[in-house]
């Protein structure tokens, strides 16, 4: 009910009614008080008389009732541990495709590896359910594709120069915008469920944790609203989440990479590989080609240049 | 009987989350495989008991590789 009355309030200029909104809703005007009561506590600035009720400002809070089309689908909680934790607990238990988990802040957020993504108040942090009927080798497209609309929307939306590094780590000038991290389950030949975890430093300050990162406030130069950015990037990611599972996502990703053509290093805990990175294959793997002229498939490791 | 949960993805073994002797059910998952910055989970296509754990974290894996042994019923 919420979602309804902010479109109501949120389309007039002028003052509406009690009565009227009540009329419109069909439920009672103590009702509608109540409503308007929670989204005040809620951060919503909404000017009260007794002539009615007129929306003055809303929080930069992604509520689900924020997103019309999708509000059955978003779940927003201000602080969790890990929205990835509640994404595999929802998908186990069978919610819908583009079921988004989103938070204001996590206690534990989660890179990869069990390493730390610092998540304080002020960032975007969100997990997408996919239920997509895929063979599990076509996760790095979806990867892939995820991380190619992603740059695509900073870079045309918010004016920020970003890059990804392979596999998936947004940069703006080397330093780190958004991370990612998946999680998959698969039955038979079958994917059941990816989840696709994403933190955006947005407002927060990360380089107080990590030096070499940065927020999009600085990169855009402008206040960035959390729950614009939610909303365009879901839009465009399910406007072409067709091409996701081919091999356009991989060209989608070319198209806005900084890795290829660069002379990199691969660490993982047992090794270290260098070599010019030439290329990456049809399922997202990093080709090295060592000074030997050998080339590498490469599917983990952390990259440097 | 013995059964075998083998690596469903290669990659590097993220982490085993079962022990010697625990009980696991159908459908459990067992271990994690991380490629690509995905983490991947490897669920046991049986009922049974934890008779070894063959994977360790930071294995490098290839599809098929052993990871955790089971003794299932016959019917198992």
């Amino acid at each position: 009910m919420k979602k309804e009355i902010l479109q109501i309030l949120g389309q007039s200029s002028e003052r509406i009614s009690g009565e009227d909104l009540s009329s419109i809703l069909g439920i009672s005007r103590v009702s509608i008080w109540k409503h308007i009561k929670i989204l005040i506590a809620k951060g919503y600035d909404v000017d009260t008389s007794s002539k009615g009720y007129r929306l003055m400002a809303s929080p930069d809070t992604p509520f689900a009732w924020e997103y019309p089309d999708r509000c059955e689908k978003i779940h927003y909680t201000e602080t969790v541990d890990s929205t990835m934790d509640i994404a595999r607990d929802l998908a186990r238990k069978g919610c819908p495709h583009l079921t988004v988990i989103v938070a204001s802040a996590q206690r534990k957020g989660r890179g990869r590896l069990d390493r730390t993504w610092y998540s304080d108040k002020g960032g975007l942090y969100f997990t997408m359910v996919l239920r997509l009927s895929m063979p599990p080798q076509y996760m790095g497209r979806i990867n892939f594709y995820t991380a190619a609309i992603l740059t695509q929307t900073l870079r045309e939306e918010y004016g920020a120069d970003a890059k990804v590094k392979w596999p998936n780590d947004i940069l703006v000038e080397g330093r780190k915008l958004c991370g990612m991290l998946s999680e998959m389950e698969v039955e038979g030949e079958m994917t059941t469920f990816l989840n696709i975890g994403i933190g955006i430093n947005v407002h927060n300050d990360p380089a107080r944790y990590e030096p070499n990162s940065v927020s999009l406030r600085r990169c855009s130069g402008r206040k960035v609203s959390k729950k614009e950015l939610l909303s365009i990037f879901l839009d465009r990611f399910e406007d072409k989440l067709d091409l996701a599972m081919s091999e356009e996502a991989i060209n989608l990703w070319r198209k806005y990479n900084s890795t290829l053509g660069r002379y990199v290093r691969i660490v993982t805990h047992n090794d270290t590989l260098e070599g010019y990175a030439e290329g990456v294959d049809e399922n997202g793997a990093l080709l090295i080609k060592e000074d030997s002229g050998k080339i590498d498939k490469v599917i983990y490791g952390d990259c440097f240049y | 009987m013995e059964k075998i949960v083998t690596a469903i993805m290669p990659g590097l073994c993220a982490r085993v989350v079962v022990s010697e002797g625990d009980k696991v059910a159908k459908g459990q998952e067992v271990a994690v495989i991380n490629c690509m910055k995905t983490e991947i989970s490897v669920n046991s296509e049986y009922d049974g008991i934890v008779k070894s754990v063959v994977s360790k974290e930071w294995d490098e894996l290839q599809v098929g590789d052993p990871m955790v042994l089971l003794t299932v019923d016959n019917n198992g």
